[in-house]
């Protein structure tokens, strides 16, 4: 017995065994959040919904990355993509917005969060708080409190010069 | 003599240079030896698990180069390495005079048919690119094979857990470095070992000032050249 | 497989490496949570209290010259006394340090691996301790030697980036919550120099033993002023009642920092550093528990018993079923047992072995029984 368990063989045999577990166990983590399976949400609209007043709706916005290759024209007039779901917090249309795509939604690159006047005179202290502890969330996002509801805000809030709207989104905030 | 990690990354022709380009040089070649070592595992990392270090613009490029990529980021990443080391190896017995150039070349043309059919996406062979340039800047042989071979590692560590695998493999690696001694010399001296050099550490010094010899080898003369070398400047 | 000695400044290291890695995890929250606003008053009169503990240590261990702790138990009370001290400091650095991990380990969870069960991330750090425990010649106090000045310049960067970010009206009232909180129930801060703990056993690993009181003295002041700059971070950045459920609260601060639109969130690339930095800690508190292990039994050869002590280090970090039990332990369990086993029984020990040492002096027999 002691000689089996001396002999280099199954030595080698226990550590491959062990570098195999490690790399299944964190199996979920480099398969689930790739960069394939991400969709990164640009701004993010809270109204209150039309059937049930304690209700949220909740707007996502997110864009084509095509237009952002080296290979195409410059000229082509892709529409950002706006999907809204009802929902009664942020974290569960987050969850129904996954449902919906197929992708996971992640908010590491969102740069605006838009309430609309409604919203706001309800408060949102809530709602502030679950950004707030939101490990993605950047705390260099932009908060805009808006008169119309935040989906025309949002449907409207077009480039005129630049064609992408990445870069609208982090010049306009800070313009005086 | 015992060689320790300086003589590894410096180049004998560094010291008759001026002391200003002999440092622009070893910079350059310190930071070859990190990127050789680290960028491909970097790369995996941040696209699976911190994405959010890149700007937004960045991302989406990286994203629109992805396009209609059939395979995942690692498989990509380990393909164009290994077809980087086999052409390189290739080269070396094309039988022509231009072989080696045959080498590099053929590997950059190779990747750019490989993105043309869709394969890998653009800035994948940009990343292997710079990696395998980089590590040509690295003067001795078996030096620069080592980082070659390490890379393997830090790509599967950096896929597995990210950051955290590859922190736990730059402790590991340094610690192996550190360990290793030669002649009863350690390898990282005089940085871990922290020795008095008296001023032959990385960096160069004019040709006047150097006044010693590395003290940390204990060779018979310390001294190289007297306080004032340029002695005619004294006598007037 | 001979083990050599340090230099003085790697001992320096080895001692500032404990205040470090435990002020990137909640060290800093914890004290500013007791003490509120009044903390860098506390904290500089905590500095004078460690100095002067110092100094007396290093007067008691003056006469037992190239002697270490276990040694001095010996000569005291005999070989008993010397296996029952072994055991209690080598259970201590071994809880400390795995409690320390798991908590760490749990708040990188949070952030980064969600999907990840805890275990399988404290698996990685300890496969990279044993590999790296397993090298001669103390190849892990040379790698902490290294890596230690780049942390140091990182948390300066820290506080120099965060500049435009502080409100430095959150330093008053100066008094906090009232001088006796300040100044006589604050003396418990002490435990943040838990690095103490390794000046005792250092005497006899030294290169040059005559340093050893400005190894002390200077580990010490420079521990205090980096405790400083990590609390002065937190307090000016944050109000202490959102400070509570913060985890890793200089990371929080790491988040803040932005130039343009270029740099942001670079907290990631500080973690990158600070990972190097916790792993050498836990894997030289190994290093030491098998260098007492190996003085109480008097083997010669510590290397096998690399992988025993790591798996003791995975089992004890894995006992603590969820995160709310380990963060008890790291916040009222551990200051308690590092004030006593730290600050107070080797106190008494030296004190003790001293009196002992200066009757038998008196007596004319040798002073150290071998």
């Amino acid at each position: 017995m002691r000689d089996i368990l001396k002999s280099n063989f199954v030595r080698n045999a226990f550590i491959i065994l062990v570098l195999i577990s490690l790399a299944l166990g964190f199996s979920k983590s480099y398969t689930s959040y790739n960069i394939d399976n991400l969709d990164f949400a640009l701004s993010l609209g809270l109204d209150v919904s039309d059937t049930d007043e304690s209700k949220l709706k909740v707007t996502f916005e997110f864009t084509k990355s095509s237009i952002y290759s080296p290979e195409s024209n410059g000229n082509e007039d892709v529409k950002p993509i706006i999907n809204t779901v009802e929902a009664s917090s942020i974290d569960s249309a987050i969850n129904l917005m996954n449902a919906h795509l197929g992708k996971e939604v992640k908010l590491s690159h969102c740069k605006l969060i838009i309430f609309s006047e409604q919203v706001a005179k309800k408060g949102i202290s809530k709602e502030i708080y679950t950004l707030m502890n939101n490990v993605q969330i950047r705390p260099s996002t932009n908060i805009i409190v808006t008169k119309s509801d935040a989906l025309s805000y949002i449907e409207n809030l077009n480039p005129t010069i630049e064609n992408h709207i990445t870069q609208y989104y982090e010049a306009f905030p800070e313009s005086r | 003599m015992p060689a320790t990690l300086i003589d590894f990354v410096s180049s004998p022709e560094d010291s008759n240079l001026n002391y200003k380009f002999g440092n622009f040089l070893r910079l350059i070649r310190l930071f070859s030896m990190i990127l050789t070592l680290l960028l491909p595992g970097l790369y995996v990392a941040i696209t699976s698990f911190h994405q959010e270090i890149l700007p937004t613009e960045l991302l989406y490029s990286i994203l629109a180069s992805r396009e209609g990529v059939p395979f995942p980021v690692i498989f990509e990443l380990l393909l164009m390495e290994i077809s980087f080391e086999l052409i390189r190896e290739a080269g070396l017995r094309v039988p022509s005079p231009v072989g080696p150039t045959i080498g590099i070349v053929g590997a950059l043309v190779l990747g750019q048919a490989a993105v043309s059919a869709g394969i890998v996406s653009p800035i994948l062979i940009i990343v292997v690119a710079i990696t395998g340039i980089s590590s040509f800047a690295i003067p001795d042989f078996s030096f620069g094979f080592h980082l070659r071979y390490y890379r393997f590692f830090f790509i599967i560590l950096g896929y597995i857990a990210g950051f955290l695998g590859i922190s736990m493999g730059l402790f590991v690696y340094i610690s192996l470095l550190t360990s290793i001694h030669c002649f009863g010399v350690f390898f990282t001296v005089p940085f871990a070992p922290t020795v008095d050099s008296k001023g032959n550490s990385y960096f160069l010094k004019p040709i006047w000032k150097r006044e010693f010899r590395p003290g940390y080898i204990a060779p018979e003369k310390i001294k190289l050249q007297d306080k004032i070398s340029m002695k005619w400047i004294t006598k007037e | 497989m001979q083990n050599s000695k340090f230099n003085t400044k790697e001992a320096i290291a080895i001692v500032l490496t404990v205040a470090i890695a435990h002020s990137l995890l909640s060290l800093p929250k914890n004290l500013i949570t007791n003490q509120k606003s009044a903390v860098l008053l506390n904290i500089i009169f905590v500095t004078f209290i460690a100095l002067c503990f110092v100094y007396i240590i290093y007067r008691l261990l003056k006469n037992f010259s190239g002697k270490d702790i276990i040694d001095v138990s010996e000569f005291f009370g005999g070989k008993k006394l010397k296996i029952i001290l072994g055991i209690i400091f080598i259970s201590y650095l071994s809880f400390s340090a795995s409690i320390f991990l798991r908590n760490f380990c749990e708040c990188i969870k949070v952030v980064y691996f969600p999907n990840t069960k805890v275990n399988f991330i404290i698996t990685l750090f300890i496969m990279a301790i044993i590999l790296a425990c397993s090298l001669d010649y103390n190849a892990n106090i040379k790698t902490n030697y290294i890596i230690m000045p780049i942390v140091l310049i990182s948390i300066i960067l820290l506080f120099v980036f965060n500049l435009k970010n502080f409100t430095v009206d959150r330093m008053f009232p100066i008094f906090g919550n009232g001088i006796v909180n300040t100044f006589v129930t604050g003396i418990g801060n002490i435990y943040a120099f838990g690095g103490i703990i390794f000046l005792y056993f250092l005497p006899p690993l030294l290169k040059e033993p005559q340093h050893f009181k400005k190894i002390s003295i200077l580990s010490i002041i420079i521990s205090a002023l980096y405790i400083l700059i990590t609390v002065s971070i937190i307090l000016f950045m944050f109000a202490y009642f959102v400070n509570v459920d913060e985890i890793m609260p200089l990371f929080s601060a790491a988040r803040n920092i932005e130039f343009g639109s270029f740099f942001q969130r670079l907290e990631s690339i500080f973690l990158l550093i600070w990972l190097i930095i916790i792993a050498s800690y836990v894997s030289i508190a190994m290093t030491f528990c098998l260098g007492i292990f190996k003085k109480i039994t008097n083997t010669t050869d510590s290397k096998p018993l690399v992988l025993p002590f790591g798996l003791l280090f995975l089992g004890i970090s894995m006992f603590p079923k969820n995160y709310a039990f380990s963060y008890f332990l790291e916040t009222h369990i551990y200051p308690l047992l590092n004030i006593g086993i730290v600050f107070v029984l080797p106190f008494i020990l030296l004190l003790l072995a001293n009196i002992k040492s200066k009757k038998l002096k008196k007596r004319g027999e040798r002073y150290f029984k071998v």
